[in-house]
């Protein structure tokens, strides 16, 4: 008859084998309270007023929204699922419609339930004028391989005109050195190692022969040529402002309309190409032009570092960038730009983003 | 799954056979049981006849354990004689009136033996063999094989595009009388499909399903049956979003209906394991040749995980359980069949079912979907013979569903009730002797649909069938039905076709 008791005891087993009790805190119950500012003194008294219809762009790992703050520069948002955000506010200066003022804050972590407040002072981007402002490197959607249509276009922020004589192109993925990844100060003297390409404008910095006028975008085409011939999904970069042309190769494309950046290292002897997915791009103002001890990180205008696993350490020099951009999908089509022309806050994680398809010469 | 179709003759007692080799039997059954379950099915007669189930008798439309509830244990009083059936199939389903991410149209083909084999005071043994061809049409992102099973979890790509999946399954089962009055019985299945999305992401997965049953039944006294039986399923979806060309693919895990994990790479790997079990019991009684009736309860639990799998060389390592889904479901139904005369029959049902299901964050604990339905629901038929030849058959169902949404990650709360209708009409003519024509309509309200999530739906159904049984060694059945949905203010509809063909030999 025991036997009896067990039946019981037996089905309790059997069919609570896949039971669990449902989770008492609930996803989507997060707030964020955001009050984005601006000091309008001209002296050294602050004189903070609200930061109207400034953008709001919340990343985090379920992507990007963007949202725009009232007239009274308040921006709430609720339900937002639990995660771990990064916040940039980007507004136009009421005065001067041609100065950005930018907040970002990084790492707030919005828990079920809570309300977070997060007033920040929006600051005017002081930008040096020339930014890179977009790379296209994933190659378009095809199966044969095909990533040549690649280009990094330039934008100048500024008012005034700069000059591009001199200025270089690198791509910094070299290998590292046990310690540091490419991009990195690894002897700690103030210059970034793991260039392996270095492609140059004609003349020397300080010359002013090729002007980048204001609010302009150049285009710097891998091979200046209509991709759309080899590739249909590809793009027309045959009218592109300049082509990477390596002279000491046997035979590189070379659109004759375009003008060229030389290769600077001898040694190599393919065509321009950075990664498809995880690479360095950087743009050195060409004082520094002996590469083999490193580049002087102060003669870097702008350098960014993009990848596909974002779990990945960084490891370009925080003086250059303090973030990575999330590259798109090898063979995608897709692009990377700056949310705004030119704007660099110095974060990658906040200042770029991805296109669905690439944008040469214009801003999406 | 396609199911076991089960035949049916008359009701039979078998005595019972020696008790030790039906102890040893039992504990091959119990093992059995752990893995394996078989399903049943309904009649292409009655299907035939606008799906009418009240008050329609047939060889597979009884009231007892097994036609019922399925419980694997009265097959050896409900089948006495040996057959085997043969059951090509074509499903089809097309409509605009949708869900996000269903198909344009889906097609399932399937061939199915299944036999029958009474082994006398043995047992009767039952097995099938089926392979299936499933095509979907335009499917919208998702690449899962049940996108809409109650779950807060979507796997989608970019793209909407064809998804195949094609192979066999395998279903067996056995009862027995172990002692005299006391029958046991245990089932088993295995289902293998390669499923493959012919573009972008060029997902493929595998889906295998392994079902098992055990069942008992106690005679009470003449035709008074109690049983009870346990059933439990494994099933695993394994995902492989690979591109044939050196380039990133990209996955979506959406949580809820708005946000959702981006995942690059090639290959990304995930997969989905669910397990349940189930606890049955039936209770039967024919007082008389006029009349029967059954009670047929059900608990069932089970759930589901959303895991991410990270790779070395290929090799799966490490699984990270990303989300977590809780299915409970409490069913009570009974039937009951009453010859008024000897020309008419009415037949009443009545049932009780609640359905509950949670879905969680695993990494961070928190709860993302809640839902409950509550369906009620009551149905009564007549069925007349007008003459030898001639039977028309009549059904009415009501059923009053509840349902309360909580769907806390995309802020969306949802209560609601609804009241369906649903009438049909069948009919039964013998147009040559044992030849018979069959058909049957129906129309239908429906106040709200949580299925798609329309409103005040207009339900029709029209079926066909030939019953070909002119000769002793076999018959034939053939079942066309349509079944449309269409919301009335709307000019979306959805549509389902389906079309059986069963050829049944005897004395195999």
């Amino acid at each position: 008859m025991k036997f009896v008791y067990i039946i019981p005891l037996f089905l309790l087993i059997y069919l609570g084998g896949c039971m669990q009790n449902p989770p008492v805190v609930q996803d989507g119950n997060g707030t964020l309270e955001l009050k984005a500012l601006w000091n309008k003194s001209l002296d050294a008294t602050p004189d903070l007023a609200p930061l109207q219809n400034a953008k709001v762009i919340l990343s985090s790992q379920y992507g990007i929204q963007v949202y725009y703050t009232g007239s009274d520069g308040y921006l709430r948002l609720s339900h937002l699922p639990s995660a771990n955000y990064n916040i940039s506010v980007k507004g136009i200066h009421p005065d001067d419609p041609t100065i950005i003022l930018v907040a970002s804050k990084r790492g707030l972590n919005i828990g079920s339930g809570q309300t977070c407040t997060y007033t920040d002072t929006a600051k005017p981007v002081s930008n040096s004028g020339i930014a890179i402002n977009e790379i296209y490197s994933a190659g378009p959607v095809n199966n044969i391989f095909y990533f040549y249509d690649l280009f990094i276009e330039l934008f100048n922020s500024s008012d005034s005109v700069k000059y591009l004589d001199g200025m270089q192109v690198m791509r910094v993925s070299g290998t590292n050195n046990g310690t540091y990844g490419p991009g990195a100060d690894w002897y700690n003297n103030g210059r970034m190692q793991g260039v392996i390409y270095i492609y140059k404008f004609p003349g020397r910095a300080g010359e002013k022969n090729y002007p980048f006028n204001p609010k302009q975008f150049l285009v710097l085409a891998g091979d200046a040529v209509d991709h759309r011939k080899a590739v249909s999904t590809s793009i027309d970069l045959s009218h592109a402002d300049w082509e990477f042309y390596n002279q000491y190769m046997a035979a590189d494309i070379d659109n004759p309309n375009v003008p060229n950046l030389i290769n600077l290292i001898s040694s190599n002897t393919t065509k321009f190409l950075i990664s498809l997915s995880s690479d360095i791009v950087a743009l050195g103002s060409g004082v520094d032009t002996v590469w083999t001890d490193g580049v002087d990180i102060s003669t870097i205008v702008d350098a960014v570092q993009y990848r596909s696993n974002m779990s990945l350490p960084k490891t370009l020099d925080d003086r250059l960038d303090r973030g990575m951009v999330q590259s798109p999908p090898r063979y995608s089509g897709k692009s990377i730009q700056r949310k705004e022309p030119g704007m660099d806050t110095n974060d990658g994680y906040l200042d770029w983003e991805i296109l669905s398809a690439p944008t040469p010469g214009r801003q999406y | 799954m396609m199911g076991i179709s089960i035949g049916k003759f008359f009701p039979h007692q078998h005595p019972g056979g020696n008790i030790n080799m039906k102890l040893n039997l039992l504990i091959i059954v119990l093992l059995l049981s752990v893995c394996f379950s078989a399903s049943y099915s309904q009649s292409l007669r009655t299907m035939s006849m606008a799906g009418i189930t009240i008050p329609l008798k047939d060889v597979d439309n009884s009231c007892n354990p097994w036609d019922m509830g399925g419980n694997i244990s009265y097959l050896y009083l409900d089948e006495t004689t040996s057959w085997l059936k043969i059951n090509p199939s074509v499903n089809s389903n097309w409509g605009d009136y949708k869900r996000p991410y269903d198909g344009s149209e889906a097609n399932l083909y399937g061939l199915n033996f299944t036999g029958l084999k009474t082994l006398g005071t043995e047992g009767t043994f039952i097995g099938s063999v089926s392979y299936i061809y499933d095509s979907r049409l335009n499917v919208n992102r998702s690449v899962k094989y049940n996108t809409y099973q109650g779950d807060a979890f979507f796997i989608n790509d970019s793209t909407s595009g064809n998804m195949r999946y094609n192979g066999p399954a395998v279903n067996f089962g056995y009862s027995f009388e172990l002692i005299p009055d006391l029958y046991l019985g245990a089932t088993g299945g295995y289902k293998i499909l390669n499923g493959l999305k012919s573009v972008y992401s060029f997902t493929s997965s595998v889906l295998r399903n392994i079902d098992g049953s055990v069942g008992v039944t106690y005679r009470l006294f003449d035709e008074a049956f109690i049983s009870a039986g346990l059933s439990s399923f494994n099933y695993q979806e394994t995902f492989t979003i690979e591109l044939p060309w050196n380039m990133d693919d990209q996955i979506l895990n959406y949580h809820g209906d708005t946000y959702f994990l981006s995942k690059l790479g090639n290959p990304i790997a995930e997969k989905i394991k669910e397990r349940g079990n189930s606890l049955n019991s039936q209770f039967y009684i024919k007082p008389d040749k006029n009349s029967e009736a059954g009670l047929n309860f059900v608990y069932s639990n089970s759930n589901e995980k959303v895991l991410f799998q990270s790779t070395v060389d290929g090799n799966s390592v490490l699984e990270n359980e990303d989300g977590y889904a809780d299915f409970k479901n409490y069913l009570v139904e009974f039937k009951g069949r009453y010859d008024l005369t000897q020309d008419l029959t009415i037949g009443i049902k009545g049932s009780w079912e609640y359905n509950r299901s949670w879905s969680k964050l695993s990494s961070l604990e928190l709860l993302l979907w809640d839902w409950n339905t509550h369906t009620s629901g009551a149905g009564i038929g007549a069925t007349y013979n007008i003459t030898p030849a001639f039977l028309v058959t009549l059904e009415y169902n009501y059923s009053h569903v509840t349902a309360d949404s909580s769907k806390y990650v995309d802020n969306h709360f949802n209560s609601l009730s609804s009241d369906d209708h649903i009438l049909r009409l069948g009919g039964e003519y013998e147009i040559f002797n044992k030849i018979f024509l069959r058909g049957g309509g129906g129309y239908g309200l429906i106040g709200k649909d949580i299925i798609y999530g329309g409103s005040n739906i207009k339900y029709a159904i029209g079926t066909f069938g030939i019953g070909f049984n002119p000769f002793e060694s076999f018959k034939i059945d053939i079942l066309v039905d349509y079944n449309n949905y269409k919301p009335k203010l709307l000019n979306y509809s959805h549509s389902f076709f389906d079309g059986l063909i069963s050829l049944k030999l005897f004395n195999i």
